[in-house]
């Protein structure tokens, strides 16, 4: 994509925005609710983080926005996924293929489970192009070479002709981002790209991942558990928890003047090398059972500082900023019973 | 750093009410209070080679040299976190010491006796003495097996005669898991749980020394902060070693007293963890501690920055392991391979420029 469409989009509404969406799953022992109401923006060109902890629903809202979801059981029951302005919801299966791999590509976490062990990665790369970009067989292994070299593997040639068991973790991540990055999508979600790899591969993994996209100008919806990560890359940050956005806000504000209970605790159980502690804080408690969601606030059970009200009554978002906000009684207007 | 006389005299005891005091009749009741540490694990110069074998008559033709000399001592009360990344052979050191994997050369001593060379019925009570911790909670308990069952598996075998069933409910009592539970399967837990049967799996045998396999990697933060503050809080009540391994140095600063360095089968680094910040002088150590993501966004650090991954353990580089991704190589690297030297007590470097170079 050239400079002047580029700044052309750039004016425009995001380019991702998801209202209300939410995602059930139908099991034998009842509804699940995976998304419950979560709402989102990506801005074109920027990275927005998901934060939470497994089973808080990341993965879920990433699925759903590509969808993914397994039906049965999963369905999307509500809600809209407005991407460039065009519902994705109840998009036909033709309509999604064009836009899977060509506008929004994915990333996912396992790059030893997410390759197809059968076909050499050269292809895997020439499959996307060849089905979006209409270039033939041979054109679009040039490509495929062209993608390897990109994302830093030496000897791209002759690599193209191996299969994925030959390379390493890291190796693997970077063909899975070549092929996410084959047709220049507008928007790359990447499921814990690095959750699986070694730190000092991580950082080279995390740089690439950003020069790539400053190259490129996309925008890229990051879903990871590991606040270091967050730190280094996002410029935007949702917290997830129980299927819903507990808080968001630019990365500054979320580090620096985390407002929800659960933010502040998660951010005192993450382990830094700087600062010696003999016991580390922790979140008392566990995830509650998703069939049984408490009736108020999702955290209140776990909650150090909950109240009544937090007990009867799902809280709003509460803005501090244009976009920093929290679902948090303790800022809610009325019930602001801060001491 | 001595730990306090208390800690290493205490006697060890499974539960808050001492009620398997009865039990522990085979271990010494009074350590002798001296003033080293008390070496509970010695393991020296430990090579663990794979062959790889070509054609149809399966002629060898080369080694992946996995684990390639490494010795370290495993004290008691002590843990000793050993890091590096993967395919660094970390984990086969683990395999090897409790004879999972078939080891080439070296010594494990346990007891005064060689684990590597002891007869099979010696080996079979040493076992009792170390035990695993591993690293997949969702893969390393039997599903169809109830947890009763999988925590009491061992004891039934090392500690004949005994009431299995009391035994286990207080293993799971002090890991945090209700005494009730023990008649349901792996999968009714969830994964911070199932760590947990994996921690009371290991205790059961009341072992004097722990190996645990990355214990937390697959854990959630606020998960992995409970287990680790459980895992402590262990040691210091029943005075176990701790080898632990694991990729995070964050994870491993926490829960370490000593910090082993490891690339590509050997040790490069051995220091003590209050020193991880400052105090190490090996390139690697160096550059893994400054690809940490730092907590903070904005935070820069002075980054060493590595390039290239991990080379094949089939063709080691000669000279120095590391000499491939080395930003400070000089040509000695390339044929000498260096030794660990003692820069002070409890801080040893396999490095020829350690005291050259200077990190900003």
């Amino acid at each position: 994509m050239n400079a002047p469409e580029w700044k052309e989009i750039m004016t425009q509404a995001p380019l991702l925005e998801i209202k209300n969406l939410e995602t059930v799953f139908f099991t034998d022992d009842g509804v699940i609710k995976g998304c419950d109401g979560v709402s989102l923006k990506v801005n074109p060109g920027e990275t927005l983080a998901v934060v939470g902890e497994s089973g808080s629903g990341k993965s879920v809202t990433a699925m759903s926005i590509l969808n993914l979801i397994p039906d049965p059981p999963g369905k999307i029951v509500g809600g809209e996924i407005l991407f460039q302005g065009r519902n994705l919801v109840g998009l036909g299966k033709e309509d999604m293929r064009k836009i899977r791999g060509n506008h929004i590509a994915m990333i996912f976490q396992e790059p030893m489970t997410s390759l197809n062990p059968a076909m050499t990665v050269g292809d895997q790369i020439a499959e996307s192009v060849i089905l979006h970009q209409h270039l033939g067989k041979k054109a679009a292994l040039e490509k495929a070479e062209e993608m390897l070299h990109l994302v830093g593997i030496p000897a791209p040639a002759q690599r193209l002709r191996e299969y994925p068991h030959q390379m390493s973790g890291g190796m693997r991540q970077r063909v899975m981002i070549a092929i996410a990055l084959a047709c220049s999508p507008n928007l790359l979600i990447a499921d814990e790209p690095t959750s699986a790899l070694d730190v000092t591969i991580q950082s080279q993994i995390l740089k690439l991942m950003k020069k790539l996209q400053e190259q490129m100008g996309m925008a890229v919806l990051l879903i990871t558990h590991d606040m270091g990560v967050v730190a280094e890359t996002a410029d935007k940050v949702a917290v997830m928890y129980c299927g819903s956005i507990v808080e968001y806000g630019s990365s500054h504000d979320i580090f620096f003047n985390p407002k929800h209970p659960y933010l502040q605790g998660l951010k005192q159980s993450v382990l830094s090398i700087d600062d010696i502690v003999d016991e580390l804080p922790v979140i008392k408690g566990n995830i509650p059972d998703p069939l049984h969601l408490p009736q108020g606030c999702r955290f209140e059970p776990r909650c150090p500082r909950a109240m009544e009200i937090c007990k009867k009554e799902r809280p709003q978002p509460v803005y501090f900023n244009d976009e920093h906000h929290a679902c948090c009684w303790l800022h809610g207007g009325d019930h602001d019973t801060r001491s | 750093m001595t730990p306090d006389p208390e800690t290493r005299t205490r006697k060890p005891s499974l539960s808050p009410e001492n009620n398997l005091e009865s039990n522990l009749e085979n271990v010494p009741a009074d350590t002798p209070l001296d003033t080293e540490l008390e070496k509970v694990l010695s393991v020296k110069d430990l090579k663990v080679y794979f062959p790889v074998k070509k054609g149809i008559f399966k002629k060898t033709v080369g080694h992946v040299k996995a684990v390639d000399g490494v010795s370290f001592d495993l004290f008691k009360g002590r843990t000793l976190g050993l890091v590096g990344e993967s395919g660094c052979g970390k984990t086969t050191v683990a395999k090897a010491l409790v004879k999972l994997v078939p080891a080439h050369q070296g010594q494990v001593i346990c007891q005064d006796q060689d684990l590597l060379t002891a007869p099979a019925p010696e080996l079979r009570k040493l076992r009792k003495n170390i035990q695993m911790i591993f690293q997949d909670p969702f893969s390393s308990l039997d599903p169809k097996m109830t947890v009763g069952n999988i925590i009491g598996e061992a004891v039934k075998f090392h500690r004949p005669g005994e009431d299995v069933r009391k035994l286990v409910q207080d293993c799971m009592e002090i890991t945090g898991l209700r005494r009730e539970y023990d008649k349901r399967y792996p999968h009714e837990f969830s994964g911070g749980q199932r760590q947990r049967i994996g921690i009371a799996r290991a205790l059961a045998t009341e072992p004097a020394i722990v190996i645990a396999d990355e214990p937390v990697s697959a854990l959630d933060v606020s998960v992995q902060a409970r287990v680790l503050n459980l895992m402590k809080s262990l040691q210091q009540r029943l005075n176990i070693a701790y080898l632990f391994i694991t990729h995070d140095l964050s994870v491993v600063k926490h829960i370490s007293h000593d910090i082993a360095v490891m690339y590509l089968g050997s040790i490069v680094e051995i220091f003590n963890s209050k020193d991880l910040k400052n105090g190490t002088v090996h390139p690697y150590t160096r550059a893994l501690i400054s690809s940490i993501p730092s907590a903070m966004p904005g935070q820069k650090r002075n980054q060493i920055e590595l390039t290239g991954e991990i080379p094949s353990p089939m063709d080691a580089p000669p000279g120095c392991r590391f000499q491939t991704r080395c930003p400070y190589k000089i040509t000695r690297c390339e044929t000498h391979r260096p030794l660990l030297e003692i820069i002070k007590t409890g801080h040893t470097v396999a490095c020829h420029r350690w005291k050259e170079i200077k990190f900003s």
